[in-house]
């Protein structure tokens, strides 16, 4: 007569919890059941391997000493007002319910409830003037016979795709040809080129240079300093002000001059400013100009919003086109992502990349970003294509998570960035596929937020050495160095206050800075 | 008094002495608090670690235990539980209702957080081979994907090294509600281990081996 299976008992079993009776029971029948005897190994080897597999993942981590002093401030500090917490927490939450009930019901009843915030289309209630005739710099037209593209004005306009076709977020169609196979009329389309050895480019491990290949060394007169004008924001904290303020100076010193518009940063002036669209800038208080990436002259009279959320930011200019490239967290889950726009704020385009601080390389079409790939591996600076914004599109090109704020050279060549693998922010500048990394500057105090030169030989930086935050120059085949200007008047980062830490810190290396040649 | 040992191996006259610190620490002493930190901070630290799986949430689940403990410290009786369960018992609730306010915001368990540990070993212990880590790693998963109470007995008692009876006290219920939890449990890991193909050789080693 076979007996019930034990198997449930085994626990207490090999713990020696059971009653006589039930161990009894138990013995009895793993005599004759096979089933539980396996079990029983089953129960046996858990019990042999879980613990040690569990301490050996997790880890038996140790208290922090300092936790102790902590716990017993907030315990014997703050129990005298310990009433505040326990009684008012809970009614103020049901009042916040309330509230949202109210405005549950309030939507129901289809009442008009005003949300502050971005309203899509509601242009009227800002007070920005439309610009009379200026409809922007127009598009260069690259013509080589090497990529062409039927060429639509808007997206709704596009002819459906055939198998092969690759389509950009732009709208355009894009076909591949070999060279030799294009026809005139073709020719006469064609608008941006990719060239594949460049394009193609691989991947190069990180070496990371402890000493930097040249020498950079302060000189005073003994060189011509460059031609320009540089853009930098800063934090005035002078009460009554207490706002981002954006200031022009030339390299060597003279000149210096802040931008009209106060609470505005991040600027990008473009690698030729003109008189029409110099500058995109970020702007922060919503009281003169809309929330979001302006572009604008240097005296700020003509000027137009670009985009249409608070969050965008980061611009950088196309130096080929009227075309500026912006990062922005404005998608609900805050991630850093890529769009592109026109210098006069049409055709927005979403590139659908995660990325941020982008810089367009020379071409206007390449450019290189800050991002992981999408399982968040392979994190450092990327490269991609305006025509190629498909997964396989976009490549890694340095594998470094603390390189930040490159900025791809006029020449092509280069692109500078900042990165701190040995606790410390210092300039390291690579060839444009990731090989050759060299390491700039080595000083103890921070370097950071480099920006090219419209020539190409230099790059400016912002840097704490010699004990002020300034702004400095370096020739990057010399290893001269000038300062331009100590920052005396503001502060990179504001105090830590909104409206400039809405979805997280800000800190210095979210800023940006930008050398135009006029 | 003849020293026996309780069903917690603990010394009785050491609760004995455990007493007296805990009636001086509901007086308000603060010398008594660091006695008690010293003896249980560092167990509440590890729950904490294990259940949240974050240094700074860990620490927070030792701060929150102290506090509340020092509020209700008038509502604790020893008949009930010792003052060691009695502090387990509050960090489980607040893990617990962490774990429910981060649910609302995220899927658990598929999120891998900064400080997750790495999942190889670093420590290769006599059999170490590709097969014995990937073996962990499965066993790892395995744990993760348990519902939570399974995987609350399963870290009390596997991870904590509390003896069944003190983790029936700890949650309230019957010790065979442990037991038969502990089953499941065992039951679960072992159906996604053989899922994953590592069942025979295993057991047919164990068997060898006993």
């Amino acid at each position: 007569m076979p007996t019930r299976h034990v198997d449930k008992l085994l626990e207490a079993y090999l713990d020696n919890q059971l009653s006589a009776k039930a161990l009894a029971r138990v013995e009895k029948h793993l005599q004759e059941c096979p089933v539980c005897v396996e079990r029983l190994y089953e129960a046996k080897r858990l019990r042999r391997e879980l613990g040690p597999v569990l301490r050996v993942t997790l880890g038996q981590p140790s208290l922090p000493p300092r936790l102790q002093q902590k716990v017993k401030n907030e315990l014997y500090n703050s129990s005298s007002n310990a009433w505040f917490r326990l009684n008012w927490v809970a009614p103020m939450r049901f009042l916040g319910a309330m509230g949202n009930m109210a405005l549950m019901a309030a939507l129901a009843f289809g009442a008009i409830v005003v949300i502050r915030g971005y309203i899509p289309g509601a242009g009227l209630f800002y007070s920005v003037e439309p610009e009379s005739g200026a409809s922007g710099v127009a598009p260069v037209l690259v013509v080589t016979p090497v990529l062409t593209t039927s060429q639509t004005t808007k997206n709704n306009d596009v002819p459906a795709a055939e198998p092969d076709d690759r389509r950009n977020t732009l709208g355009d169609t894009v076909t591949l040809f070999n060279s030799g196979e294009v026809t005139q009329s073709e020719a006469n389309k064609v608008i941006g080129v990719i060239e594949d050895e460049e394009y193609q480019n691989d991947y190069y491990p990180l070496v990371t240079p402890s000493q930097p290949y040249i020498t950079p060394r302060k000189v005073q007169d003994e060189l011509a300093l460059p031609g320009g004008t540089i853009a930098y924001a800063l934090y005035d904290t002078t009460p009554g002000i207490e706002a981002y303020r954006t200031y022009f100076i030339s390299p060597n010193g003279d000149n210096l001059r802040p931008y009209a518009l106060l609470d505005v940063s991040e600027p990008a002036l473009h690698p030729n400013a003109n008189n029409d669209y110099a500058l995109a800038i970020r702007t922060w208080e919503e009281k003169s100009n809309p929330r979001t990436i302006l572009t604008s002259n240097f005296s700020s009279e003509k000027r137009q919003s670009v985009a249409n959320y608070w969050e965008d930011a980061q611009a950088d200019w196309s130096p080929k086109e009227n075309r500026i490239i912006f990062a922005s967290q404005r998608e609900s889950d805050r991630n850093w992502r890529l769009y592109t726009t026109w210098g006069d704020g049409s055709r927005e385009d979403n590139l659908w990349r995660d990325g941020r601080s982008p810089t367009f390389a020379p071409d206007g079409k390449r450019f290189a970003f800050e991002s992981c790939d999408k399982f968040g591996n392979h994190c450092g600076l990327w490269s991609g294509h305006l025509y190629d914004t498909s997964e396989d599109g976009y490549k890694v090109i340095l594998e470094d998570r603390l390189a930040k704020s490159p900025d791809w050279s006029p020449t092509g060549e280069q692109i500078v960035y900042m990165a701190n693998p040995d606790d410390n922010w210092d300039l390291y500048m690579m060839d444009s596929d990731g090989s050759n990394v060299r390491r700039l500057t080595d000083d103890p105090a921070i370097d950071g937020l480099p920006a090219w030169s419209p020539d190409g030989e230099w790059v400016a930086f912002v840097s704490n050495r010699e004990d002020d935050w300034g702004l400095w120059i370096l020739h990057v085949d010399s290893g001269k160095l000038h300062q331009t200007i100590t920052f005396d008047n503001g502060y990179l980062t504001p105090e830590d206050r909104r409206p400039y830490n809405e979805h997280e810190k800000r800190f210095w290396w979210d800023e940006q800075i930008s050398w135009s040649s006029n | 008094m003849t020293a026996y040992k309780t069903m917690y191996n603990k010394d009785v006259t050491q609760e004995v002495d455990e007493n007296v610190v805990i009636a001086r620490w509901q007086k308000g002493d603060q010398d008594a608090f660091d006695e008690l930190y010293n003896l249980h901070a560092q167990s509440i630290y590890r729950l904490g670690w294990a259940m949240l799986q974050q240094t700074q949430a860990a620490e927070d689940v030792v701060q929150e235990t102290f506090l509340r403990a020092y509020k209700a410290r008038q509502r604790f009786d020893p008949s009930k539980a010792s003052f060691g369960t009695w502090l387990y018992q509050i960090a489980l609730n607040y893990c617990r209702s962490h774990l429910r306010k981060k649910r609302l915001l995220t899927i658990p368990w598929l999120r891998q957080t900064d400080e997750a540990p790495d999942l190889p070993d670093a420590r290769p212990g006599p059999e170490s081979s590709a097969l014995r880590s990937e073996y962990r790693r499965m066993l790892w998963e395995a744990v993760q994907s348990l519902s939570d109470p399974l995987k609350e007995v399963v870290t009390l008692h596997y991870y904590m090294e509390l003896p069944a009876v003190e983790v029936a006290v700890l949650l309230e219920c019957p010790e065979g509600t442990v037991y038969s939890r502990l089953h499941n449990a065992r039951r679960r890991l072992a159906a996604m281990l053989t899922a994953q193909g590592f069942s025979a050789p295993e057991i047919l080693e164990a068997q060898n081996a006993h």
